[in-house]
């Protein structure tokens, strides 16, 4: 999937891709932390040591690179949960998916909250076609979760009639507002305890 | 505190003490819901995260008591019919009614605290997933999951027929 423009349509020299992907990781870093409305281009600026006039060369203004950063953010998102989902087939190891997410989440005691899911609530009244972006990333995620209730049916955990993408859908949604909780209270608690709640939901219906 | 903060709670104080049983629980899920899916009402702005610290984290922290406090009279009444059905519903028992009644044991399975988490977690998450997708489905999806060990599937059904009305609100 690419959003990001190119601006003038030339091909990109190796230094000039590497001083793009430097921007674009720079103004991830500080959009995650402060928000897109908070973040300037003058900060990315002075945070990539880049002049002005080779930003602009790279991007056509602040819609453009933010979603070069939606394109950077949501790779790495579905790679890790592609690594972390890919082969999951027991309750054990959507548990064990659960504790790295909290784990990760603690080491900040979740001041930032899911860097997929702030970048929704900041677009999603702003820019179509960088929301319809996040909309499909996040299609993608469920449908990682959703792969992983197929799996748990197809073994027997879950009942055939259990509707998984409805609980994949479910359980995504315990999870971002489990973040936004965190954030609010600076702490990891009420993420652990809304995802552990949907789990055992989840796990409940294997023994209806 | 936020205006919209204060306003939200004013409702859910007066919406969320008249929920006693599980009807009155999917009256309010339909109400809250209505209320999120709607663009500019007070709920939707107070749900999107902002740096307000504080006053965020107080409105979240009285929303969860209530919203537990709700949880727990519905858990009194289904454990208080679980009980008259047992006994045939012959001498049939309004505990709960009584405000000086002993509490019955909690119905197992049901923490009205954390469950409250995950409602609160439901509506914030389900909500900002609803909004990016303009699709109500999500914010239904995360509020089943969280309401289905107090909510029957039959109550599901019913609210089938209020869905529809809330998919072309969002296209706005």
């Amino acid at each position: 999937m690419t959003t990001t423009d190119s601006p003038k349509g030339r091909r990109l020299t190796a230094r000039g891709a590497r001083t793009r992907a430097r921007i674009v990781a720079t103004a991830a870093d500080l959009m995650y932390v402060r928000g897109i409305a908070a973040t300037t281009l003058d900060d990315v600026v002075v945070a990539t040591g880049v002049s002005k006039s080779q930003l602009y060369h790279h991007f056509s203004g602040k819609d453009a690179l933010v979603r070069a950063v939606i394109d950077l953010v949501g790779d790495r998102i579905i790679q890790r949960e592609r690594d972390a989902l890919g082969t999951v087939s027991t309750m054990a190891g959507l548990r064990r998916w659960r504790d790295a997410l909290v784990q990760n989440n603690a080491l900040r005691h979740g001041a930032y909250g899911c860097a997929l899911g702030s970048l929704a609530a900041e677009v999603s009244d702003h820019d179509e076609v960088a929301r319809l972006a996040v909309a499909r990333l996040f299609a993608e995620w469920e449908g990682l979760l959703a792969a992983v209730l197929r799996r748990l049916q197809d073994t027997g955990v879950l009942p055939a009639e259990a509707s998984v993408d409805q609980l994949a859908t479910g359980l995504m949604g315990a999870l971002q507002g489990g973040y936004m909780l965190a954030q609010t209270v600076r702490d990891v608690a009420p993420m652990a305890t809304s995802v552990d709640m949907a789990l055992a939901h989840i796990e409940s219906l294997s023994t209806r | 505190m936020n205006a919209h903060f204060a306003v939200v709670l004013d409702r859910e104080r007066a919406r969320l003490s008249a929920v006693t049983d599980v009807a009155g629980l999917v009256r309010w899920r339909q109400r809250v819901v209505e209320e999120l899916l709607t663009p500019r009402s007070p709920y939707s702005l107070a749900l999107r995260h902002r740096d307000d610290g504080e006053a965020r984290a107080e409105f979240v922290s009285e929303w969860q008591e209530l919203i537990a406090a709700a949880i727990a009279r519905v858990q009194r009444k289904i454990e208080a019919e679980a009980r008259d059905r047992a006994a045939g519903g012959s001498a049939r028992r309004h505990a709960d009614d009584r405000p000086n009644a002993p509490c019955p044991p909690p119905t197992p399975g049901i923490d009205p605290e954390r469950t409250a988490v995950l409602i609160l977690a439901a509506l914030h998450g389900g909500g900002a997933l609803s909004r990016l997708k303009r699709d109500p489905c999500a914010l239904d999806a995360a509020l089943d999951l969280a309401l289905a060990p107090l909510i029957s599937p039959r109550h599901d059904e019913d609210e089938d027929a209020e869905r529809a009305g809330t998919l072309s609100s969002m296209d706005a």
